[in-house]
């Protein structure tokens, strides 16, 4: 699998243990559980993926679908509105 | 206004609401979640609430038009606070108008429950020692957490599922609002709540055990003999969200043992049938039919999202898959198995 370009988003926890809001990352990761496994490597995120939610270019996703080339991802934790 | 959206600026709720009248409505029902001073036993001193917005309106706008659907009221709307809020500010604000009093109760409470639980909102709270956290992230972090439910202080239940529904949500199954008994003229016939107080009552389950059965999602290969009886347990025990594989249709032959089916289904799909006796039985189980067999290209698609696959089938060929699909995904896997 080639290297892909993917933007990730970060909200709540996750962005500020990333650090940051966005980015946009070059990745082998072939689908999204492989990407947070992989950013988890670079960040000091505490969450374990089975609490989080995925969400790719804009809709609820799943994690084993296959991520394209410029797919906007952004992993959910756990809620709290209201 | 729009049916779900986000403000930046305190709620001017009485504006809202003005918004919500209409000439063939008798009734409104608003709530608003405020901002209070303790959470969990610490002191709060304000909030702040932050939305992944783009998929938040979407989530939200669907939650209203589910409630407009479900119990066919006339308007609803729900507006919700980003940024930081102090004590006694409105955070959230539900406004339903409706023919009648009962369906603008029950749209209300619905669309205020679904927001809490899927809409991507995070709230940040700021205690008087200083110190802050993310509500539902911060303790579910910790790995080993669920093994010690049993013994941790009540306070910390709640959190073995983030997507679990709240406890004032699993009150309101405990006392169930009822059968419709006002004296108005109902166009809908009363719509009527599980009411798992029975269940709730056992010391073993409790609210958290039933916050955590909602949370849970379970996949059934297989309706038949064995998937009967699993699912109708699964689905009068609240569980939030079963998924349903079988590829044959209903014959007559099948009905001695598979006795929640009619002898008017055969000749249809096994799984759409069980999807539909799920509902009837507890329409609050999300539930999705796949009426095909199970094998090597669609197994992980299938079985992905869910907690727990139970192995209903009768071959031998299926149950390998099954067990390589769960060794491979790590995820827990029942089997059992009848033999004629």
């Amino acid at each position: 699998m080639p290297d892909q370009t993917i933007r990730v988003q970060y909200y709540a926890l996750l962005r500020e243990q990333a650090g940051r809001s966005d980015e946009t990352l070059t990745t082998s990761a072939r689908d999204a559980r492989e990407l947070y496994a992989e950013l988890s490597q670079r960040y000091p995120f505490t969450l374990p993926v089975d609490m989080l939610r995925v969400a790719i270019n804009s809709e609820f996703g799943e994690w084993s679908q296959p991520l394209k080339a410029g797919d906007a991802v952004v992993f959910i934790p756990p809620v709290a509105g209201g | 206004m729009k049916a779900f959206e986000f403000s930046t600026t305190p709620l001017d709720t009485a504006a809202l609401q003005r918004e919500m009248r209409d000439v063939t409505c008798g009734g409104f029902a608003g709530f608003e979640g405020w901002v209070r001073n303790h959470n969990e036993g610490m002191a709060v001193t304000r909030l702040e609430y932050e939305a992944y917005a783009e998929l938040a309106e979407k989530e939200g706008a669907r939650i209203v038009q589910e409630a407009i659907e479900r119990y066919g009221v006339t308007r609803a709307a729900c507006v919700h606070r980003v940024g930081s809020l102090a004590l006694t500010d409105v955070a959230v604000w539900v406004g339903v108008s409706a023919a009648h009093r009962d369906e603008a109760f029950r749209a209300c409470r619905y669309i205020i429950d679904e927001v809490k639980h899927r809409v991507p909102i995070w709230k940040k709270e700021h205690y008087v020692n200083g110190d802050s956290g993310w509500v539902n992230c911060e303790r579910c972090a910790a790995p080993g957490a669920h093994e010690h439910e049993d013994t941790a202080p009540a306070r910390h239940r709640e959190y073995a599922n983030p997507y679990a529904h709240d406890d004032d949500h699993l009150h309101n199954h405990l006392h169930g609002p009822g059968p419709g008994h006002g004296h108005e003229h109902h166009e809908h016939p009363p719509l009527l709540s599980p009411d798992y107080s029975r269940q709730i009552a056992l010391r073993e389950v409790g609210l958290p055990g039933q916050a955590r059965l909602l949370a849970a999602s379970v996949l059934v290969v297989g309706a038949g003999g064995l998937g009967v009886p699993v699912l109708q347990y699964l689905a009068g025990a609240g569980v939030g969200r079963i998924g349903i594989v079988d590829a044959d249709r209903l014959e007559p032959s099948n009905l001695h043992r598979q006795t929640w089916y009619a002898l008017a289904d055969c000749g249809r799909e096994k799984s759409t049938l069980a999807a539909e006796r799920v509902n009837a039985l507890n329409p609050e189980v999300h539930v999705q039919a796949h009426a095909l067999r199970l094998d090597a290209n669609n197994a992980d698609r299938l079985a992905d999202g869910y907690d727990l696959i139970l192995d209903c089938t009768d071959n031998f060929t299926t149950k390998f898959l099954l067990n390589d699909l769960a060794l491979r995904t790590r995820k827990p896997l029942l089997f059992a198995i009848h033999i004629c």
